[in-house]
């Protein structure tokens, strides 16, 4: 129910660190109320080859990675931006955050690609519902890169802000997704869990 | 204190939904300790539900009515003898649900969202558990059908399951209409799904009218509608195809998976533990 109040919005993509993560900084920066997880059993970071990446669980806080790859390689993950993302996110928040361990409640959930819409929809229809308080769930395909994370960033934005001047969401979203779709010319899923 | 004494009294009318949150609560978390105080509460509802102006209200009082539809059913099926007031109460509760349930035409599409929610609780309240009726932890203590004393001096047991099966009949008439909107069609899916979990006698109705509208979808969707609806679909069978009961649909439920996209391992991996072997032998 997302009528006469602030709406409250949360970003997933799959380890919590780039898409989500650029949403989260940009959204919060214009004062939504955002907050962003991951789904994936684990963080994982490109490493210094395809095969080896680097892994961490969800515990492992933003400021242990950026030193743990210090560590490693300091010149090649300066060079491919990973330090320098690993330290914009510590400035946001101490560590990666798992959706299915949140508890929080929000009126809609971004996620950043088909596989995380489906474990954000699989978790949310496993819990047991309590008061039927409606949750839209709305994926938008972002490729896992800065580029795309940023352009991603900007459509979730101008997104929530259609969103939060409807005076009624739950009304409204069909219309205003099949609108914003075919202005952005990306195709949108949807669908609503309860809480 | 006074707070408390005044939304009693019914004489509050909430004008924004965090008045009714914080009423609604207050109220709420004493009904569960003194059902007495049901009879008030329910006039207040009924009051705040009048301005149908105020959706936010609106939905605020039709999900507080998913309780307090099942506090005072229980409420009254311990009751050995019923009065006037507890008459007069029900009555209105049903007056109300009356009123909830014709909100599935409402032209507010977020009112038909909470209707359908409304609907699927009177569906498994007025609807008897079976042996293998999966219920969710937290529903266990929840009134059905069959923990109603069966010679009850004024709940009417069939009567009641005439009810059920009457909103179970709205909901699967509701998914059929061909001007559903694609979040409502979608909502209705999941309630289907979990009353077929809940009561798998109404399975075989459920899987027909999910491959009606796998058949039909509604000619209104959009394409990028078209794929949420049909990835739900898929989902909710995945689910149902778990359940013990959906064995006779499995044919069908396997067809319209493969339709959807499923593939084998998604298949066999929603499948009853029981049955993998008899399926890998085939």
């Amino acid at each position: 129910m997302c009528s006469m109040r602030e709406l409250k919005v949360a970003v997933v993509c799959s380890s919590n660190q780039n898409r989500s993560m650029e949403a989260h900084s940009f959204l919060s920066k214009r004062g939504y109320n955002v907050s962003s997880f991951g789904t994936g059993t684990s963080v994982k970071l490109p490493g210094a080859s395809p095969d080896k990446p680097n892994i961490y669980d969800f515990g492992t806080t933003y400021e242990a990675m950026h030193e743990d790859l210090m560590r490693k390689d300091r010149t090649l993950y300066t060079q491919n931006g990973i330090l320098h993302m690993i330290d914009r996110n510590r400035r946001i928040k101490p560590k990666p955050e798992r959706f299915q361990q949140c508890e929080v409640r929000f009126d809609v959930v971004f996620s950043c690609e088909e596989r995380v819409f489906d474990q954000c929809v699989a978790e949310l229809q496993q819990r047991d519902v309590e008061d039927n308080q409606p949750v839209h769930i709305v994926n938008i395909d972002i490729q896992d890169n800065h580029e795309e994370a940023t352009i991603g960033a900007f459509l979730i934005c101008e997104l929530c802000q259609l969103m939060q001047e409807c005076d009624d969401l739950d009304n409204e979203i069909d219309e205003l997704l099949q609108d914003f779709e075919s202005r952005c010319d990306r195709t949108i899923l949807h669908t609503v869990c309860f809480y | 204190m006074r707070r408390t004494r005044a939304l009693l009294n019914g004489r509050t009318r909430f004008c924004q939904r965090s008045d009714f949150e914080v009423g609604g609560g207050i109220l709420g978390s004493r009904i569960k300790h003194d059902c007495e105080i049901l009879p008030r509460v329910v006039t207040n509802l009924s009051l705040n539900f009048a301005d149908m102006e105020n959706v936010a209200i609106i939905k605020k009082v039709i999900q507080t009515h998913i309780q307090l539809y099942k506090v005072a059913l229980k409420w009254l099926s311990k009751a050995k003898e019923v009065d006037d007031l507890m008459q007069q109460t029900w009555e209105a509760m049903q007056d109300l649900k009356d009123k909830i349930c014709a909100l599935l035409d409402s032209e507010n599409d977020g009112l038909r969202t909470y209707a359908v929610k409304y609907v699927e609780m009177l569906v498994l309240v007025n609807t008897a558990r079976s042996a293998d009726s999966e219920i969710p932890k937290n529903l266990r203590d929840d009134i059905s059908l069959e923990k109603i004393p069966k010679d009850h001096i004024f709940l009417k047991a069939e009567k009641l399951e005439g009810e059920g099966n009457n909103a179970f009949q709205l909901l699967l008439g509701f998914m059929a209409h061909p001007a559903i909107s694609s979040v409502n069609l979608m909502a209705c899916m999941g309630s289907l799904t979990a009353i077929s979990r809940q009561r798998p006698h109404f399975m075989y109705q459920v899987m027909q009218g999910f491959e009606s509208l796998h058949a039909n979808l509604p000619p209104t969707l959009a394409k990028s509608q078209v794929s949420s609806v049909r990835k739900t679909l898929k989902m909710q069978l995945l689910i149902l195809l778990k359940h013990p009961a959906s064995i006779d649909c499995h044919a069908q439920m396997t067809t319209l998976l493969t339709d959807l996209g499923a593939t084998n391992s998604e298949v066999m991996k929603a499948l009853p533990k029981f049955l993998e072997p008899i399926v890998k032998r085939k």
